[in-house]
Order: C-alpha cells, then structure tokens, then sequence
C-alpha cells in the first residue's frame, strides 16, 4: 500500500549525494530524478524512498515523529548503512543492535538521522545473521 | 531493501487512531499494530506498514514540511473514496483527485490531503482510468 514516502531536503544536491552514497553502500539505485525529487528503490513496482524540495517554496522541516523505516535482508546490511550514514554525515540516534530479546522474530536495528534532519531507521527483523 | 514502515507524528493518539480506522476501514485496511505510543495499518506483514506515533523525545509531533507519504491504490474509485473520506474526517484538502500530466496506460491519477495532525498524504494510481480495466 504504501508506494513511495519523501523526506523534505533543503539542499537537494547535498541529499542527492548523500542517499546515492548511502544506497550505492548496499547496491540500491536511483529510480528517479527530477530537479525537485529524487528517489531510490529496488523496482517500481516496490515501495520507493525519496527526497523532495517542498511544493509549497517553504523551506523543508522535518516532522518530529515522523520516521522511515527501510527493511534489510541481514543485520550485516543495517550495520553498513548505519556506518555509512555516519561516515557521510549523518548524526547517531542509536546505534546498531537488538532492540528487546534475540530470536526468531528478533529486532536488530539502528537510527540516523540524515543532513536535513530527517529520522530513518535501518532494521532488520528476524534472527542473527547465519 | 524496502520500506519496512514508515511513521507519521501525532499529538492526539486517540484522534488520529480514529482518523486511520475510519480512513483505511473505507478500502478494507485493518490496524496490524496498536502500542500505546504507536499504531499501524496494513495488509500483511510482508508489505509495508503505515504508522502514527507519538514522538520518541517527548517534544510535540509536528508535520515535516516537503515529507509525504503516499498510498498506492489499485483503482481510481478508490483514491477518490480515500480523500472524500479523509476530508469527511476533518482532513484538509491538498489537491482534488484527478490525473496529473497526461491521461494514458500510465496515467498518475492522485489525491492530496493532510491529517488532522497535519501530515501530508498522497492517494494515486498508476494506470489508464477505471472505466477502461
């Protein structure tokens, strides 16, 4: 249901730079790029992470309580983004690791927040890498 | 990697849990998680969830300006049942549904709103028009 979800940038060329090394990281590509949003995903037929220059010429906020959640296959790939994110930037609003108990249905996850202050989440849920 | 969730900020919980239900009940959409700091409605839990919280800091929820999240619908019938039943709520309106750009097999057919929180939502479906399925 959900199709694609923008996070405001206030410097897009920034965000751009940002999220194409941030995905590039784990082999994920742009599927579009228009002067005012950008947005990465693995088909378009799945649901797309984006940036976006606000429609109404106001400057972009980020909401507070607003966060994305991106899902990973392995715990390995939330690390990387995580570092990756920091490496590039990106402030620390926890760092990678389980949330509650280990298990099969286990939460591994990490949270970031990007150049415009965005909140994201990179999470893995299931258990620890084999 | 995919959109696992993606969450909005709300100041009133009950409200905005009100809001959803009524909204996602219209096209068949159940609640899959209810916290008592977050809830979530979904299809299953393969696809991704669309969520409300209350914010983790304690600070007020406020709606990030340039932040959308938008729900892909399998028909246009139901991206104008969404947003009549979003205003309905006391949703704002954000833009009428209609095609924008050109009419055709891949016509972006969409509708803007934002909740009472003032989190801005888009309700599209790509594809010609329903009467030509």
């Amino acid at each position: 249901m959900i199709g694609y979800s923008l996070v405001g940038t206030n410097d897009i060329d920034r965000a751009r730079a940002f999220y194409d090394a941030l995905f590039g990281a784990i082999g994920v590509g742009k599927l579009w790029d228009s002067p005012r949003s950008v947005a990465w995903g693995m088909a378009f037929d799945k649901p797309a992470f984006g940036i976006s220059v606000p429609h109404d010429e106001q400057p972009a906020t980020v909401g507070n309580g607003s966060m994305l959640a991106l899902a990973q296959p392995t715990r390995a790939q939330v690390d990387t983004l995580y570092t990756k994110a920091i490496e590039l930037g990106g402030q620390d609003e926890g760092a990678a690791g389980l949330r509650g108990e280990e298990g099969d249905m286990a939460f591994y996850g990490a949270y970031v927040r990007d150049l415009d202050g965005n909140k994201l989440c990179f999470f893995r849920m299931g258990p620890a890498d084999t | 990697m995919l959109i696992g969730y993606t969450l909005v900020g709300t100041n009133d919980m009950q409200r905005a849990l009100a809001f959803y239900d009524a909204l996602f009940s219209a096209v068949g959409i159940g609640r899959m998680i209810e916290l008592p700091t977050l809830a979530g409605w979904g299809v299953s839990w393969e696809k991704p969830i669309f969520g409300i919280a209350i914010p983790a800091d304690g600070q007020p929820a406020s709606a990030g300006n340039g932040a959308m999240v938008a729900l892909g619908q399998r028909t246009r019938d139901k991206v104008r049942l969404l947003h009549a039943k979003a205003l309905e709520m006391g949703g704002t309106d954000h833009g009428p549904p209609g095609v924008r750009g050109q009419e055709g097999s891949n016509a972006f057919y969409a509708a803007y709103v934002r909740d009472l929180d003032g989190n801005k939502l888009c309700f599209y479906c790509v594809g010609p028009g329903d009467e030509d399925t």
